[in-house]
């Protein structure tokens, strides 16, 4: 077990350095850079620019320095002392921007995990005893119909029916009362009352997706012979079904844990920007429009990095559940 | 029932109605199983063995379900009040039932033809010992622990005590085969029943765990219900032999008689096909003539007619061939041996079938 932390620990770090190449050169990729983007605004406001100020501009900032230089002390700067640069059109330390604001994606992204797998591994396990059941029907049914509709069009429908139909507003993350407020129990629970909309929709196609998952793998095992052997030993239906069956079905779930924070975390931002979320991602779609590469570098590297993490934690899940993996065995 | 048997089948029927039509697993199976006997179920594969042995736990697969027939079993350990023993139909019980959950691994246990898959590949080998005990005896965990630690060592599995804690992919096809007979004899049951035990393992485990299962029926003195598909097994292992045909038994007696007198057509063809009987335990059957008929249309009249040597045209093909004591220890289900046989019924028609059949 200590030998395939440490192996997994160490790819993961490799990913993490690789990945923060890449996101580097995704910044630089679009033609131009902030001089000219920065000139370009200065002109459109009557200013006149030349050449030599633009030059001037690169300068101060640092742009016009090699790459691999910038993105040394780019990374270095992030690793050794938790700096990620001046956001370039706010001024002020990316840290401050993004703030508290990556807390809050953070929290969508686990409760959004919370939702998937709290409702999906109950209904899954059902559908899957109760095959060709009007249950099982129902819960297929809303299923695709999970797995069809984008989300942005779900929070559309979600804010759309939550003030027309309840006369209350779900977009947010907390009641007008609150925002300011210090953290306290009750802001905390409007927090929650809030907080199950962005993960509803968020969550949505990924919870059907892993009750297919569940049920099909459920159906699979519940007639292997390990199974039957178990029952042969005189071990009670309802224990025997928990003990096994859902135990092996587990696995595949786990497994899917690092993609599935993928696809919320990719999808989070769209959604946060329709429901008006004090999240990262509003600020993400404008530093990305704005060409501001500390600060949009900055979050892509935060978004890959709660990816990676997740990814890594949920290997160690699977180390826990399956002895297979912890040994090793390739079957 | 017969006042020494410890189990009687009489005319058991399974069937599995799927959507290409009914397959008649076992159609109208007869056996009895004395105390402390070894009993060799000998057939083709797809004759109904596995679903025979399956409907004694009632853990026959869904759609399989048990249409008539009677499972008569002696149990001993049922009733409340101290020894008494009394008679359960275990094809009337649900098999949802606590009565039939009390049986199972209790007082009738099985092991199955597969070992690498009989145990959940998530859980260590000693836990699922310990469960079978935990459940039929009221020990403390850790009474169970040792209870199963015993019971690996008696089995033969090496450093038994380390071994508790590893996981079946670590264990080998012969070495989870061991554990497996661990399990089932670990509630010291009063029936075995063993699906092919050694058909998935090498030459040399096979007669390895054949050699095991000989020693501890002997000391444990349990009935065994020993299926395998191999007569050169049977001839080492039992005492009694039931060859089976397209879900019936066509032949019973004891396997010094079968070997010297088989009766049954089928039995002497399944006797020739094995080479030099007795010597290669390992040696597979040799298939026999014909092929066994489709599971969803049963021949008419004796199944066995279409590859049968010595098939009457006008009486095999119509007439269903009754069950027949010859003596006291050997009975079979052919025409020849029945004492009013009909004599031929020569309707063109029939002709006609029996020789487009043969
Ligand atoms: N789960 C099942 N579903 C459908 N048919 C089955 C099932 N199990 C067994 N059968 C049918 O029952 C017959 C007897 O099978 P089985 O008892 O496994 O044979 P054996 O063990 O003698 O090889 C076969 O024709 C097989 O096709
Ligand atoms: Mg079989």
């Amino acid at each position: 077990m200590a030998r395939f932390l440490l192996q997994r620990f160490v790819i993961m770090l490799v990913m993490l350095a690789g990945l923060s190449i890449i996101v580097f050169i995704t910044i630089e990729l679009p033609p131009g850079d902030f001089a000219d983007r920065q000139a370009y605004r200065m002109k459109s406001t009557g200013v006149r620019v030349t050449e030599a100020d633009i030059l001037q501009m690169r300068h101060q900032m640092g742009l016009d320095r090699p790459w691999y230089e910038r993105y040394l002390s780019w990374i270095g700067n992030i690793v050794l002392r938790g700096n990620f640069g001046i956001s370039l059109s706010q001024h002020i330390p990316v840290t401050e921007v993004i703030g508290e604001r990556i807390g809050f994606t953070a929290l969508l992204a686990f409760a959004t995990l919370i939702f998937t797998y709290g409702v999906a591994i109950p209904i899954g396990i059902f559908s899957a005893m109760r095959q060709y059941s009007f249950g099982d029907y129902f819960f297929t049914f809303l299923g695709y119909i999970g797995m069809a509709v984008p989300s942005f069009l779900l929070a559309l429908l979600l804010l759309y029916v939550s003030v027309f139909v309840f006369n209350s507003n779900v977009g947010g993350l907390f009641s007008p009362q609150y925002v300011e407020a210090p953290w306290s129990w009750d802001k905390f629970v409007d927090l929650l009352n809030h907080l199950w909309v962005p993960a509803l929709v968020l969550g949505l196609a990924g919870t059907a997706f892993e009750i297919r998952t569940m049920r099909a793998t459920m159906l699979d095992e519940k007639n292997k012979l390990y199974v039957t052997a178990a029952r042969a030993r005189g071990m009670p239906e309802g224990r025997l079904l928990l003990k096994y069956p859902v135990r092996v079905a587990l696995n595949p779930i786990v497994s899917t844990i690092g993609w599935n924070l993928t696809a919320i975390i990719a999808g989070a931002p769209l959604v946060a920007f329709v429901l008006a979320l004090p999240d990262t991602g509003p600020l993400f779609l404008n530093a990305l429009l704005d060409q501001d590469v500390y600060l949009s570098g900055a979050m892509l590297l935060l978004y890959s990095t709660l990816t990676i993490v997740g990814t890594f934690m949920s290997d160690i899940l699977l180390a826990l559940l399956d002895p297979r993996v912890r040994y090793g065995e390739r079957t | 029932m017969n006042t020494n048997s410890l189990l009687e089948i009489q005319d058991l029927r399974v069937s599995f109605p799927l959507d290409e039509g009914t397959v008649q697993a076992v159609a109208g199976v007869n056996l009895a199983i004395q105390p402390g006997q070894v009993l060799g179920i000998v057939g083709e594969s797809g004759c109904g063995k596995t679903v025979t042995a399956q409907s004694l736990l009632r853990i026959i697969p869904p759609p399989g379900r048990i249409d008539g027939g009677t499972i008569l079993f002696r149990s001993s350990k049922q009733s409340g009040n101290g020894k008494d023993e009394n008679i359960v139909d275990l094809a009337k019980l649900n098999p949802k039932s606590e009565m039939m959950r009390r049986i199972r691994g209790n007082e009738i246990a099985m092991i199955f033809q597969e070992p690498m898959s009989s145990f959940s590949p998530v859980h260590t080998v000693g836990s699922q010992i310990m469960e079978a005990i935990l459940l039929h005896q009221d020990l403390s965990k850790q009474a169970a622990r040792e209870r199963a630690i015993e019971y690996m060592r008696l089995v033969g599995v090496p450093g038994a005590q380390d071994r508790m804690d590893d996981y079946p992919h670590q264990f080998s096809g012969g070495m989870r085969q061991r554990a497996m007979i661990a399990v089932a004899l670990s509630c010291n049951p009063s029936l075995l029943v063993a699906d092919e035990p050694t058909t998935a393992l090498d030459v040399t485990i096979q007669a390895q765990i054949l050699d095991l299962m000989r020693r501890l029926q002997q000391q444990f003195g349990m009935a065994v219900l020993f299926i395998t598909h191999n007569l050169g097994v049977i001839a080492q292992i039992a005492d009694h032999v039931a060859i089976m045909y397209l879900g019936q038994v066509v032949e019973q007696a004891p396997v010094r008689e079968i070997l010297r007198h088989p009766k049954h057509p089928y039995t002497m063809d399944l006797l020739r096909a094995v080479p030099r009987l007795g010597k290669t335990a390992g040696q597979r059957l040799v298939a026999i003539e014909g092929s066994i008929p489709s599971p969803l249309q049963r021949p008419m009249g004796c199944p066995f007619h279409p590859r049968c040597s010595k098939m009457i045209p006008g009486v095999c093909n119509t007439h269903v061939p009754q069950w027949v004591a010859l003596n006291e220890i050997h009975s079979v289900r052919c025409v020849l041996y029945e004492p009013n046989a009909p004599t031929p019924n020569l309707e063109p028609a029939n002709v006609r079938a029996a020789s487009t059949l043969a």
